[in-house]
């Protein structure tokens, strides 16, 4: 049984006592965000520090962060939730220092690329080319290009992989398709979809 | 009524007569220790409140901070319900001892509280953003330093306050360095210059700083994150490439770029300690 003992409720931060031992407990909820604390603590703070004392039993883990993450989600929908999302990535970055945006490169080259996540690799590097530190600094600059032609390269070199489709490909693909289509016209209409009709996303 | 600030500022002479003593009775390599603490006390110490991103995002919008008795004013102007009432309740098990400390003292509902710092990131376990406040904002006779936690040093045992060794330890902003090395001496023989932050101000223990005047976004001198908190948040920025984000995640992300926003608007460095 788990007793909350004091919530600060905009923050989703939490006093829990477990076994007797004060634990705090901070988002995102995870282990690692579940920290021993001393007994005394608690009254410092509730009386400075804003948080509200509370006696509440939960269960176990699963209910206490449900009711944290509803809490949380209040303040999303009333103080939060300003920035779209491309607004908040460009804002994380605008000012970011050196070694953050070096992260970014480095972690778009040792993984969205050869991961083949397209997408995310030119979202990123499309956004830290209109940072002002990566474009007047020639080094990053010149890393970032690099990585655009990389994609650039994948691209092409993907959409090639699915001009190769072969009819082989194409019964171990759609093996249902191709018992109820001829092959050969399967294919055509692929290549005719791939040729001249642009795919629209639709739904939610 | 006994006022904390009058205290502090009369305990000057009482204050530098213990410091000369405990000079003169340590080794001449501790003296030489707990000299240069001293000195770097009085030039980096400040004043610091720590904050949680929404705490700090109201105080960089609003452009003030409110303690329990003002939030609870403006809460019962609100309401129609009495003051006391909302500070009972958001007090709880702990209204009694926060408010007779408070009262005990002349202007002790105007008190606010801080921790002195000459570095690192502040009692993180209470708010993971430390607020340093500018050396010229504490620099004025309304504030008292106290060696360690009010609510737990200065009450005796039968919960009556005492004034007697509140009396011996309160100091002025001009003997804040004194407070820190009557503290902290004993363990700074053991202690390289490199853990001093940490000795001064942690989340266990910290030297409080107790002052009345109210701060505004321009007291404040920069704010400090840990820097396995800002790297995480970036982490999540990255992570928020490939796929959305959980609502959690997003708050901390969120909060943090409008943090930095209005910093950046109040020419307020954010520091990664």
């Amino acid at each position: 049984m788990l007793e909350l003992l004091a919530i600060a409720r905009e923050d989703g931060w939490a006093f829990i006592k477990k076994d007797g031992q004060l634990i705090l407990l901070k988002p995102p909820y995870r282990d690692s965000n579940l920290v021993r604390v001393c007994e005394d603590i608690i009254e410092k703070a509730v009386s400075l520090h804003g948080f509200e004392p509370i006696h509440e039993s939960y269960p176990g883990w699963g209910p206490l962060v449900d009711f944290l993450r509803a809490e949380l989600a209040k303040v999303r929908q009333s103080k939060l939730g300003i920035l779209d999302d491309a607004e908040l990535k460009f804002e994380l970055l605008r000012d970011a220092p050196r070694e953050i945006l070096e992260y970014y490169l480095h972690r778009t080259e040792s993984e969205l690329i050869p991961n083949g996540e397209w997408n995310a690799a030119l979202d990123v590097l499309t956004l830290l080319m209109r940072v002002d530190i990566v474009r007047q600094d020639a080094n990053l600059c010149q890393h970032a290009i690099a990585l655009l032609q990389k994609c650039n390269a994948g691209l092409a070199a993907n959409g090639r992989n699915r001009a190769e489709l072969t009819a082989e490909g194409v019964v171990r693909l759609f093996p249902g398709v191709a018992q109820k289509y001829p092959v050969a016209s399967v294919m055509e209409y692929m290549r005719n979809v791939a040729e001249r009709h642009q795919v629209m996303p639709v739904g939610a | 009524m006994v006022d904390l600030f009058e205290i502090a500022a009369n305990n000057r002479d009482a204050l530098e007569a213990r410091f000369s003593a405990l000079l003169s009775s340590a080794s001449t390599d501790l003296a030489g220790t707990v000299q240069r603490f001293a000195d770097t006390v009085l030039s980096h110490g400040r004043v610091s409140v720590n904050m949680r991103p929404m705490s700090l995002l109201s105080f960089l919008v609003l452009g003030f901070h409110q303690n329990i008795y003002e939030w609870s004013r403006s809460r019962g102007e609100e309401s129609g319900r009495p003051a006391e009432e909302i500070i009972r309740e958001k007090l709880g098990d702990f209204y009694a001892k926060r408010v007779a400390f408070d009262r005990y003292f002349d202007k002790g509902e105007t008190f606010r509280y801080g921790a002195l710092n000459i570095g690192g990131p502040g009692a993180t376990v209470y708010c993971d953003y430390c607020t340093i406040l500018q050396n010229s904002a504490s620099d004025n006779p309304e504030i008292a330093y106290l060696r360690s936690d009010s609510l737990k040093t200065y009450f005796k045992a039968d919960g009556a306050l005492d004034e007697a060794a509140l009396r011996e330890d309160a100091a002025p902003h001009s003997h804040r360095h004194v407070c820190a090395c009557l503290k902290c001496a004993p363990e700074l023989s053991a202690t390289a210059a490199a853990g001093w932050a940490a000795l001064l101000c942690s989340n266990s223990d910290f030297v409080e700083a107790v002052f009345s005047t109210p701060t505004t976004p321009v007291d404040v001198e920069s704010v400090r994150i840990e820097s396995s908190q800002y790297r995480e948040l970036f982490r999540y920025g990255f992570e928020n490439f490939r796929e959305k984000l959980t609502d959690e995640r997003r708050n901390l992300v969120e909060a943090f770029v409008l943090i930095k926003r209005l910093l950046r608007e109040n020419s307020i460095p954010l520091e990664v300690a």
